[in-house]
């Protein structure tokens, strides 16, 4: 054990909206950009204050929690490189995917909680198991995969079948 | 919380890791997606001469022709095809309907109607790409190529023609299985020769032409391949791009006769010609030190900009190559002066008509350093 290890960790509180606190290591909030400026803002002599998340609720926060704790020495992410590519690998490693094992209703709350608190390590994760989960179906087994309502009247269905073909077998 | 409720900008991050397979089948499943990704389902429309791909295409284009940004037009034809007939935008892959046999249409009734739509279907259209696919197999027995729609054919088409500010086109190359490339068929050079629908093509300013990798163009060999543009009848090219071609005269006359709206020029895999080997004598009329010294002296009002890549790939993977120490030399120059490049050397064999390199030529150039010093001059010379 070094002497930097030893040393007390930063802890800061945050309040979910359902006004459970959690305390958190400052490392492992800080993956969090909004946080991490939330911090910057205030300065450093606030920091004890406890810091309200309004989107978000306890057990989201949880997982939220758990996944930057997982990846708390991740390098950043590389800023704005992914705008043009087409076709992005969807791999995911295994311990995130065995994390997003969720059900969907957490699924898109975490997808949601990593948009607001921008984690964008986490919001990939979130969106590339959401793609993985419609990749390769049919439109009806998307639809049984995500619970979509079918609104289209027969013939809305027949004339998008018809405009669609040209683009079916490229 | 469903995918039903995420903000537009979360599906978009979803929707950007999805292939356009899925991207199709997601939107048949609600409105709210379909509407969602029709932006990127109707980016790039892609039709054939194949009807019912035709008539679908143009069903697409009338409903959503606002997103369309680039349409695409692939011919194809049967060997069945007769070729007086055709008059159109076609070639010869064989691409055989359910009934076993090829499409007789070449250009069915819904292509002349997508050619008509325009602008009026069309407002944001910045893109035409018309591509030629090929069966060599087929056309090397019939010894014809591939058939370009004759622009006299219809008044759709040249007013199609005319309002195109950026034409692409790209013919594919093959060889008919036994090596022998595409370019030994007479039918290939017909049909570049045929491409002669420029003097239509009045509003473009940008030209993008791509030759076939196995099938470069402008060389001036005994068994040349004329490119297909000369200096009259052609819009005011700003943008000239060319892909696989040979630099000579015809080339160097095209871009002077552009001098004084092109703003960029750039040729990609493009070669001298030189002799040697099994291609016997060439005619060669310009070498790349002329080539750029006649570019450099020519008077172009706003040229600011002069690309080109060489294939010259100095493999020296020959044995023995006794070249292959200077290779290595060669290679530690450019990567300590990144401005150094090679200039490529190369000519179509006699029978086969494969495109060779001739890397004792190139190096020798390199070794020379004049065609550098007048590429240098060259680019001295563009406007800032």
């Amino acid at each position: 054990m070094s002497a930097a290890t030893e040393q007390p960790k930063q802890t800061l509180t945050v309040t979910t909206n359902d006004n459970v606190d959690i305390v958190v290591e400052r490392e492992i909030l800080e993956r969090s950009v909004l946080i991490k400026n939330m911090i910057g803002d205030v300065g450093e002599e606030q920091i004890d204050t406890a810091i309200p998340l309004p989107n978000v609720n306890e057990p989201v926060m949880k997982k939220v929690i758990e996944w930057c704790e997982h990846h708390r020495k991740d390098p950043p992410a590389p800023e704005g490189d992914d705008s043009d590519s087409r076709k992005k690998s969807t791999d995911i490693d295994e311990w995130d995917q065995k994390f997003m094992q969720v059900d969907q209703e957490m699924l898109f709350e975490i997808i949601l909680a990593a948009n607001y608190l921008d984690i964008k390590g986490l919001l990939d994760v979130g969106c590339k198991t959401v793609a993985n989960m419609i990749k390769g179906k049919s439109p009806d087994e998307i639809r049984k995969t995500f619970n979509i309502q079918n609104d289209f009247t027969p013939e809305e269905e027949d004339q998008i079948r018809r405009e669609n073909e040209w683009a079916e077998d490229r | 919380m469903s995918v039903n409720n995420l903000a537009a900008e979360l599906l978009e991050s979803v929707f950007s890791y999805l292939e356009d397979r899925d991207i199709l089948r997601m939107s048949n499943t609600c409105k709210q997606f379909r509407l969602h990704l029709l932006p990127r389902i109707f980016q790039t429309v892609i039709f054939s001469n194949e009807p019912r791909i035709a008539d679908s295409a143009l069903l697409a284009v009338r409903a959503h022709g606002r997103y369309v940004k680039t349409l695409r037009y692939i011919g194809y034809a049967g060997p069945e095809d007769d070729i007086d007939s055709l008059n159109s935008l076609s070639d010869g892959e064989v691409e055989y309907g359910e009934d076993n046999k090829p499409p007789r249409d070449i250009l069915p009734e819904s292509a002349f109607e997508l050619f008509k739509a325009d602008r009026k279907f069309l407002p944001n259209v910045e893109k035409i790409v018309v591509s030629f696919a090929h069966n060599f197999q087929n056309c090397y027995d019939k010894d014809y190529g591939f058939y370009f729609f004759d622009p006299s054919q219809g008044d759709e088409w040249k007013t199609y023609l005319s309002k195109l500010e950026t034409f692409h086109i790209s013919l594919y190359s093959a060889d008919n299985g036994a090596g022998w490339k595409i370019n030994i068929c007479s039918g290939y050079h017909q049909s570049l020769a045929r491409i002669n629908f420029w003097n239509h093509l009045k509003s473009v300013k940008t030209l993008n032409f791509s030759a076939g990798t196995r099938a470069p163009i402008g060389n001036t060999g005994i068994h040349h391949i004329d490119l297909p543009f000369g200096t009259d009848n052609m819009p005011a090219l700003e943008n000239v791009e060319l892909t696989n071609c040979f630099i000579g005269l015809q080339l160097l006359h095209f871009i002077q006769a552009h001098r004084e709206t092109l703003k960029s020029v750039a040729l990609y895999n493009a070669d001298a010609t030189c002799d040697g080997g099994y291609g016997g004598p060439q005619t060669i009329d310009l070498q790349w030190v002329e080539f750029f010294n006649l570019l450099a002296d020519t008077d172009f009002r706003c040229l600011s900009s002069f690309v080109f890549t060489s294939r010259a790939p100095l493999t020296g993977r020959r044995e023995q190559y006794p070249l292959t120490n200077e290779i290595e030399g060669v290679r530690e120059s450019m990567r300590k002066n990144p401005r150094l490049r090679l200039f490529g050397h190369a000519r179509l064999d006699e029978k086969y008509r494969m495109w060779l390199q001739n890397e004792d030529e190139t190096l020798v150039c390199f070794r020379e350093g004049k065609a550098q010093e007048a590429l240098e001059r060259l680019l001295g010379k563009l406007k800032k």
